[in-house]
């Protein structure tokens, strides 16, 4: 079992961090130029609940297959920004300025990160994005084009 | 202090049907919104417009055209600022245009690694 939060919660747990950040960061140096290059931002969706139950081991996993798969982006010059972890608490502010709690919409699709890449096509980051360890979770990558302004 | 995301919801059939005027109209009112924002010190990432176009990569690979469900509610953008409390950044976001027409805006607390 695997999934984005779980990654990130395996992190603080072990605090690995201080040792995979410099190599993501060192490997971030060959990012390709933006030329003919498009950005791309993954949006993750899952259920929170399904980290919940993870045992040490499957954290570990877990881990393991999120660092293989941005390490693999990021050695080919592709990663552009590592993202970030969303915590699971929220609000929605809606028109007439309603606040309503929790995030968006359906909690077995909330979005739980989200990270940016450098491809040729929305083909080509869609392929990218098919390695992604959330998908043998029960989540999803949504794969949009960055509107550079 | 603690970082949020700002995620933008709209339908983009919204912005198409603008004139010039509008379009402009809007964008000086994002302008303003944003740039009350950085005057505060508490902008940290202006974030990106997204492209309306888009797949999702589900498991066993199945891949879906066009952005995440409904296209009323297609994620449009994202920003990220700085703010004391989840209900202080929730206050700022009601600064936010998109709220004019009858968009939202996701807040949500970034978990630092």
């Amino acid at each position: 079992m695997s999934d984005f939060a779980g990654f990130m919660i395996f992190l603080k747990k072990i605090k690995l961090l201080s040792s995979m950040a410099p190599a993501i960061r060192q490997q971030a140096l060959k990012l390709k130029p933006y030329i003919t290059m498009k950005d791309f931002l993954f949006v993750f969706r899952n259920d929170p609940a399904v980290m919940a139950g993870m045992s040490p081991e499957e954290l570990q996993t877990s881990m393991k297959k999120w660092m293989d798969w941005i390490g693999g982006i990021a050695a080919q010059g592709n990663l552009v920004d590592r993202g970030n972890q969303l915590a699971n608490e929220g609000n929605v502010v809606r028109p007439a300025k309603v606040v309503t709690d929790g995030p968006y919409i359906e909690t077995k699709e909330s979005v739980g990160g989200f990270i940016m890449v450098r491809a040729e096509s929305l083909g080509e980051a869609t392929e990218m994005a098919k390695g992604c360890p959330i998908l043998s979770a029960g989540g999803n990558v949504e794969v949009r084009p960055i509107i550079r302004m | 202090m603690k970082d949020f995301m700002f995620v933008f919801r709209n339908d983009p059939s919204t912005l198409t049907d603008r004139s010039p005027e509008e379009m402009q109209a809007s964008m000086q009112k994002w302008m303003d919104w944003i740039g009350g924002i950085a005057a505060q010190g508490k902008l940290i990432d202006r974030g990106n417009r997204l492209n309306p176009a888009g797949k999702v990569v589900k498991p066993l690979l199945a891949i879906t055209d066009g952005p995440y469900i409904e296209t009323k509610e297609s994620v449009g953008g994202y920003t990220m600022v700085r703010a004391e409390s989840l209900d202080e950044a929730a206050e700022m976001a009601k600064g936010c245009p998109i709220l004019l027409f009858g968009g939202n805006v996701e807040v949500r607390e970034i978990d630092r690694m």
